[in-house]
């Protein structure tokens, strides 16, 4: 038994905005994260807004280069479907693991960003896609990119009143190699330790792109231009790729802190964005 | 706090009843409707002691909550047996050994049911990803695995898959 609250299962986007516009409620959508924490004392008796129901959020289409992705969409629909897989593999690739089963069939897109938490598996992935958000509050709609709705662990730049209605993400190349790899405690039912999501462009055995998005490493998710800077122009090579992550790792002691942590994360996180270099190049054209 | 009615389909049967908004479906499961073959393990979604099918797919009751399930199409445990004949993941998993103290086996049975419905032949490594939301503290998982096998040739022998 759950300490005692309220759930309204809204039945449209409108009635979601206006309960959250009064306050002291919270989304519920696949519930992985939140039911759980209202375990805790601190978000035990949160009336809750049900938005599972409002038709239309778990939809995923295509229009030229774009994706859209609901909010709702779960991390099994994202496996699951044939525009993902052609258009942004990426985030199959950064979802495969997550969790378990039982989870994926619930845990949504839209929850993983908003709950905000640093080990979330789909983010890096959608940062180094440059994803955008639209979300909806009462005085209409506003289009952000996802590095500027996450500010902090478990924090967004969500407006009270405000719900994410849509994940729009623009196809990748289909030269383009990526990666993503996900450290964990064990295979399965592991939140991540760090993880990375990289994209790799290549043009006559030179590196034109590169996307470098680490997960738990940084203060909020973000790329690291200063790796990233570093394969532009360059040949594929081991020791490129482990000088971008030796960037990569300098970068978080810098932004995070010396932390008791760091003297594992840091060869560790370097190894990572190596290996995932490596691994995004192999599948490069 | 207001009373909730709830109407949802278990094992077949519609059911309705009036309960606590603030119920996750293993709640109602278990404690309001009575059906006491789910499991409540960790209730945080780590162990997978009460998975059900939910709309034809596997999930922790623990992490539902009863007010999403409304509508929804549940089985649980109780809803494999028919007329006092085990089905035959049950069959497997007794001829197998892959039972011993019996907490995590509703769980193991469903999520094994979630996958033999999708995939007919599944490779060891797709079942045991499948069941990788399920812990069992006792068996080491090798004789469950067999099960499972062992299950999907069953299935296969009774209703041949047409296609691949």
């Amino acid at each position: 038994m759950l300490a005692e609250f309220n759930v309204t299962r809204v039945k449209d986007i409108e009635e979601a905005v206006a309960l959250m516009a009064k306050g002291g409620h919270k989304v519920v959508a696949g519930g992985t994260d939140i039911i759980p924490s209202l375990r805790n004392m601190e978000n035990a008796g949160t009336d809750l807004v049900d938005i599972t129901a409002i038709p239309g959020l778990d939809n995923i289409t295509e229009e030229k280069n774009t994706v859209y992705i609901g909010p709702l969409v779960t991390f099994t629909d994202i496996l699951r479907s044939d525009i993902i897989r052609k258009r942004c593999p990426l985030l199959q690739k950064a979802l495969e693991n997550a969790g378990s089963v039982q989870i994926r069939n619930r845990a949504t897109v839209g929850g993983n960003i908003c709950n905000a938490s640093p080990a979330a598996d789909s983010v890096p992935a959608l940062v180094a896609l440059d994803a955008r958000l639209e979300i909806t509050g009462p005085k209409g709609f506003r289009e952000i990119p996802v590095t500027s709705f996450i500010a902090g662990p478990k924090r967004t730049n969500i407006a009270e009143g405000e719900i994410l209605t849509r994940i729009i993400v623009h196809s990748m190349e289909k030269t383009e190699g990526y990666s993503f790899l996900k450290l964990g405690r064990r295979k399965a039912l592991a939140i991540s330790r760090m993880n990375v999501a990289v994209v790799i462009a290549l043009e006559n055995g030179k590196i034109i792109r590169a996307a470098i998005s680490p997960g738990s490493v940084m203060p909020a998710p973000c790329r690291i231009k200063k790796a990233e800077d570093l394969l532009i122009d360059k040949a594929v090579s081991e020791e490129i790729f482990d000088a971008a992550g030796r960037e990569v790792a300098g970068l978080m002691l810098k932004k995070s802190g010396r932390r008791w942590s760091s003297e594992y994360k840091m060869p560790v996180i370097q190894a990572m964005v190596r290996r995932a270099l490596m691994e995004a190049a192999r599948i490069a054209k | 706090m207001k009373k909730m009615t709830l109407r949802l389909h278990i094992n077949g049967e519609s059911i309705t009843r009036e309960c606590e908004p603030a119920l996750t479906l293993l709640d109602f499961i278990r404690d309001v409707v009575g059906l006491k073959g789910t499991k409540r393990g960790c209730e945080i979604g780590e162990c997978g002691a009460c998975t059900v099918i939910m709309d034809g797919e596997a999930v922790n009751a623990c992490m539902v909550l009863a007010a999403q399930a409304a509508d929804a199409h549940i089985t649980t445990i109780e809803g494999l047996s028919s007329s006092g004949k085990l089905h035959s993941i049950q069959q497997a998993f007794v001829e197998k050994g892959a039972i011993q103290c019996g907490f995590c086996t509703p769980g193991m049975i469903l999520s094994a049911k979630a996958l033999l419905d999708r995939v007919s032949s599944p490779t060891r490594e797709e079942i045991r990803r499948a069941l990788a939301g399920n812990l069992c503290r006792c068996t080491g998982y090798v004789q469950i695995i067999d099960a499972i096998e062992h299950a999907a040739d069953m299935l296969r022998r009774q209703d041949p898959p047409t296609g691949k």
